[in-house]
């Protein structure tokens, strides 16, 4: 069992104090499991707490309550073994798209020729070979994105932690992406967590849909999804499993609300 | 954030909206012509005007320009702007010695922030001239003053703009260095520092103005030499013509200075110009 765990959440909550010092549960007792090398959607309701557990599985954040394992080892502040991408790519605005990859690998004190190397095959791997001496300024926000995904796994993390990668992209930017991100994840078979506000974004992506409700954010259900070996996202999208799993997963996020209109319409 | 902070926070200076369009002009052929025109109009007015007046009270353009060439020629004037260049550089560079790493220190330690915060905020809003007595009193009636007052005008608008530059330094970034396993002085010199070097920039430009003010009080009030004491002893000895010559003078070493700042700033962080200019 534990030879097939790469993440493992167990029981975590967290207690924020806000500006008023009032306490802020942003999440209670959340407990789940990824597989390695399986592909997990966060998702839920804006304020259920997905960023939060990202950041807490990432070591940005100490939990208040539980543990997270990756790999066995307990998380404890950041590590090699997991790469993060931010929502808005987060670029350094002084370095190249080259230079931002490197960052994390300078960190990590890797001699420069080797430096230089792993980046290169990082950036070449989410297509931006020949923008590469640009800066984040002149690229685009998909390619600042890809940007952000390369230096992500040029460090060769074992898990990758994405924060909603793609919402900020227009939709048909977004498809092409997501093509990528299953194309990339074909190639390294890297455990994946990503956060999606989008029901299609998880449906289509992850092997298993995550679902958090807010107030305070817990656990609500996971949905297994499940495309047997296609990782073609056209005709992902035009199988019968998909509609299905949207329509459990919808059925999932909003709860009673749908329960009850299929009701009345029955 | 402290309440100090909170102050701090916007931006520095009511130059800055004036340096920065001097910066990020990027005039068509025919704003120049305009401004050209503008120059000229302004110069016949200034020029039928003043030859209306006693010679003693004002002088047109022309006098002044004559003026300005026999104060070339017979070296008084270059003997003055280097007896003022040199304290103004050494004050500023001290300025920028002392300032940058105040600035720093105290935007990145809360304790720093608590224990001096107050001193800069306080001596950015004091009218520095009225030490200018006192300085006389230190530091003498030569060099050391000038250098001391153009120190004491420009420090505090070089420290509380870098201040306000490691404030606005992005905590998503920072935390980026985190995320990545960065050590500290990495995150410093790596994220920090280049995120700082725009506002460092914009308070060495305001600094300029701040530094040019202070060298002339100085030589006003010590009436020694210099730019400021040619333009004394011309308005004691009604001379206006060699008077005006020297604030000429004085104004286009002072929009020289802040070009060059400008130019250097771009060199420096060439990011920086390309996402603000983007809204132009
Ligand atoms: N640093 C913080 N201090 C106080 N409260 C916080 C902090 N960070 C998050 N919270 C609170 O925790 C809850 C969960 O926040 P989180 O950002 O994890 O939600 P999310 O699911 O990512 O939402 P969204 O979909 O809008 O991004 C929210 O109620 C938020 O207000
Ligand atoms: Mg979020």
């Amino acid at each position: 069992m534990s030879g097939d765990l790469a993440v493992d959440v167990r029981g975590v909550s967290k207690v924020f104090q806000d500006d008023k010092g009032r306490q802020v549960q942003a999440l209670q007792d959340v407990s789940f499991q990824v597989r390695r090398s399986e592909i997990v959607a966060l998702t839920g309701r804006s304020g259920c707490g997905k960023t939060t557990l990202l950041r807490i599985i990432m070591g940005l954040e100490q939990p208040s309550g539980g543990s997270v394992t990756v790999d066995g080892v307990p998380v404890q502040g950041c590590g090699p073994n997991r790469g993060i991408v931010f929502q808005n790519a987060e670029l350094l605005p002084w370095r190249t798209a080259l230079g931002n990859v490197e960052f994390g690998l300078e960190a990590r004190g890797l001699p420069k020729a080797e430096r230089r190397e792993a980046a290169e095959r990082a950036i070449e791997l989410v297509g931006l070979g020949n923008a590469a001496n640009r800066r984040p300024h002149e690229l685009s926000g998909g390619m600042r994105q890809r940007v952000g995904i390369a230096r992500a796994l040029a460090i060769d993390p074992a898990v990758l932690l994405m924060d909603e990668p793609f919402s900020a992209l227009d939709a048909q930017t977004r498809e092409k992406m997501q093509g990528e991100l299953l194309e990339i994840h074909q190639r390294t078979g890297k455990t994946i967590i990503f956060v999606s506000h989008d029901i299609d974004e998880s449906v289509l992506l992850a092997d298993r849909v995550v679902t958090l409700v807010p107030d305070p954010g817990r656990l609500h259900g996971v949905l297994d999804t499940g495309f047997g070996d296609s990782t073609d996202l056209d005709e992902r999208r035009s199988s019968a499993e998909f509609a299905l799993r949207r329509h459990e997963l919808l059925q999932l996020v909003h709860g009673r609300e749908i329960q009850q209109q299929d009701g009345v319409s029955i | 954030m402290t309440a100090l902070a909170d102050q701090a926070a916007p931006p520095v200076d009511d130059e800055t909206a004036l340096s920065r369009r001097m910066r990020s002009q990027r005039r068509s052929g025919r704003d120049r012509l305009v401004t050209a025109a503008g120059v000229v109009v302004l110069l016949i007015i200034w020029e039928v005007a003043a030859r209306q007046v006693d010679p003693i009270l004002a002088a047109p353009p022309s006098a002044v320009f004559t003026a300005l060439i026999g104060m070339i020629a017979d070296g008084s004037l270059p003997v003055a702007v280097w007896e003022s260049a040199q304290p103004f550089l050494v004050g500023y560079l001290l300025a920028i010695v002392v300032g940058v790493p105040v600035g720093l220190l105290i935007g990145r330690f809360r304790v720093v922030e608590a224990a001096i915060g107050w001193l800069v905020i306080a001596g950015y809003a004091m009218p520095m001239i009225a030490l200018t007595p006192v300085f006389m009193l230190w530091f003498g009636l030569g060099f050391a003053v000038k250098a001391a007052m153009v120190m004491t005008m420009t420090v505090f608008a070089i420290s509380i703009n870098t201040w306000n530059g490691v404030q606005n330094v992005p905590r998503t970034l920072i935390e980026v260095g985190t995320a990545f396993c960065a050590s500290q002085p990495r995150i410093l010199t790596q994220i920090v520092i280049p995120s700082v070097i725009p506002s460092i920039m914009t308070g060495l430009r305001i600094g300029i103005g701040k530094a040019v003010v202070g060298i002339v009080i100085a030589e006003f009030f010590t009436a020694i030499g210099g730019i400021g004491g040619v333009i004394i002893d011309a308005g004691h000895s009604f001379q206006p013509d060699r008077m005006f010559a020297a604030v000429v003078v004085l104004m286009l070493a002072a929009v020289a200075l802040t070009g060059l700042i400008g130019l250097v700033e771009r060199r420096l962080a060439p990011w920086n110009r390309s996402i603000a200019g983007g809204a132009h």
